[in-house]
């Protein structure tokens, strides 16, 4: 009974492992100095939500947090919502500084600056970005019925992500680096009485990328 | 074995029914919300404005309910009602004379059930973008009898028949659509976020003179004017918005209005994948009071009428101090 139970296991994993799919990501950077991460010292990883049509998911910036924070550099990071709690009410969608001379401005408080200085905090890790649903095709019909329930059909669609990283010294005038990331992905679903979707991970995929990317400019992490 | 294989084919059929029955009433549904108040609103990082402030939740804010109410198709509604009701349609004619008097009826029912309920939807027909405000009192209304309609029916009787067989036809029906139950989690907001953005604040019971603590400058009386929403199904985005509107009355120790501080504040989802409307609309609310957290502690100081009452009070007080040295 148990090795039936690990043998179902395995199939599920070795089917959810190659029902994907397929997803094209391309990494652009631009880094302006060496980043050197001092011990003790921590990043934030928050996302842009400033106006209605800024719509970062918070997926994507958990998943850069988490990824930022285990591994060969793995660093101390703060998640978006402790860090937007510990220094409310600056870090909300409505007060958020957009440009580096802002926060200085903000960083002139001190109630603001002690609390900064208690978090160790070095970098900011900027998300801004979002995958949309691009073009579809095909089509696939349900029917409910007393002798049971049924589809029939096949489906396509895309979603394009576009994200930007912007990583800050909080201590500097200027962006320390900058990245951009774009992916492309395309899923499918056949339906034979059952749908099976075969979803192309684009914000997993870019969430890799970028992570990889930043964790690299830590080398000394 | 055939009986058998009918009973199965039976409780086949009797679960695709109940199915069908369960999927139909899902869609009927309305979305009944009681905003999560077990969530703590972190405390503001700010300097504290130098005021003793009184802090007044009135328990018409602190039970703040929004519902909205969707039409239902009139010719359902009528044959509803001819089932019901037939006779009360003629005998209601002679007695009210102009309109019938289920008619009458109507606003006075839905009166009672939203006798809590501050807001009302503005019967939006269906649609997504919802707007309540306290300033449309008409909101709640059905449709009455126009003046010209009243004269026309006390000149011709026959004339009032069919003016009545009309209007005797409930030709609104409404049915609960969205409800957000807000008071708790908006006085919560008020509660955490407001007194440390004052140097000293008192939370008062009342507003009677006698209950207000001594040495007490100003004093703020929160009230809810606006809610609006909107969901994936008017926007055709992954977005759910919520937009709430607030009036900070700020009054001196004399009762004089200091400013009427008129706050409108937002929260979205930033996707509602995987996500029910309920959850989305959910963290929608608790953004968006969040934010009116953070503008009314971020914007207090240096709100201009706050700041001309600052002014002059250090005057005044500079003015005390000068007799007092005088003497």
């Amino acid at each position: 009974m148990i090795i039936k139970n690990k043998l179902i296991l395995a199939v599920c994993a070795v089917y959810s492992a190659l029902l994907t799919g397929c997803t094209t990501t391309t990494i652009d950077e631009y880094r302006r100095d060496s980043v050197d991460l001092l011990p003790d010292r921590s990043i934030a990883v928050l996302g842009r939500r400033h106006t209605s049509g800024a719509v970062t998911e918070p997926f994507i910036v958990s998943c850069i947090g988490k990824q930022i924070g285990k591994g060969k550099n793995a660093v101390q990071v703060y998640s978006e919502s402790e860090f937007a709690d510990r220094l409310y009410p600056w870090f909300e969608p409505r007060t958020a500084p957009l440009q580096l001379d802002r926060l200085k401005t903000m960083l002139a408080k001190p109630v603001i600056a002690e609390e900064v200085k208690d978090m160790g905090l070095q970098y900011i890790v900027w998300v801004d970005g979002k995958t949309a649903r691009g073009d579809s095709a095909g089509g696939i019909s349900c029917s409910i019925g007393v002798g049971g329930a049924g589809c029939l059909g096949f489906g396509t669609w895309e979603d394009d992500g576009e994200y930007e990283v912007s990583v800050w010294d909080i201590t500097q005038d200027q962006p320390v680096a900058e990245l951009s990331a774009s992916a492309e992905g395309t899923s499918y679903m056949p339906a034979v009485v059952v749908p099976v979707p075969l979803i192309a991970r684009v914000k997993t995929s870019i969430c890799n990328s970028l992570s990889k990317q930043i964790n690299q400019m830590f080398p000394d992490a | 074995m055939i009986l058998n294989r009918s009973n199965s084919l039976r409780a086949h059929r009797k679960c695709s029914v109940l199915a069908m029955v369960l999927v139909l009433v899902g869609c009927a549904t309305a979305t009944d919300l009681e905003v999560d108040v077990s969530q703590d609103f972190p405390s503001p990082l700010v300097v504290p404005a130098p005021v003793h402030m009184g802090i007044y939740i009135s328990s018409e804010f602190e039970q703040y309910v929004f519902e909205e109410f969707e039409n239902i198709p009139q010719k359902k509604a009528a044959k509803k009602s001819k089932k019901k009701k037939p006779k009360e349609e003629k005998t209601a004619v002679p007695s009210s004379g102009t309109a019938s008097a289920e008619e009458e009826k109507q606003p006075q029912a839905i009166a009672e059930q939203g006798s809590k309920t501050e807001l009302e939807g503005e019967g939006s027909n269906g649609a997504e973008h919802v707007d309540a405000a306290k300033e449309s009192p008409e909101a709640g209304k059905v449709d009455e009898p126009t003046a010209e309609q009243k004269e026309r029916a006390s000149e011709n009787t026959d004339s009032v028949e069919k003016e009545v067989k009309k209007q005797s036809k409930p030709t609104i029906q409404r049915r609960l659509k969205m409800r957000v139950a807000l008071g708790d989690a908006q006085a919560r907001m008020i509660r955490s976020v407001l007194p440390p953005v004052f140097e000293s604040a008192t939370l008062l019971d009342s507003l009677a003179i006698e209950s207000r603590p001594a040495g007490m400058d100003l004093y703020v009386v929160p009230e809810i004017k606006r809610l609006q929403y909107t969901t994936p199904k008017s926007t055709r985005t992954k977005v759910y918005e919520i937009w709430l509107q607030y009036d900070f009355v700020i009054y001196d120790r004399n009762d004089d209005v200091v400013t009427r501080w008129n706050l409108p504040c937002y929260g979205k989802t930033p996707s509602a994948m995987m996500k029910s409307q309920k959850d989305a609309l959910q963290s929608a609310t608790q953004m968006a009071l969040r934010d009116c957290g953070a503008a009314f502690s971020t914007g207090f100081s240096v709100h201009p009428a706050v700041q001309r009452w600052m002014q002059g009070e250090e005057q005044r007080q500079q003015r005390v101090l000068g007799r007092t040295e005088s003497l």
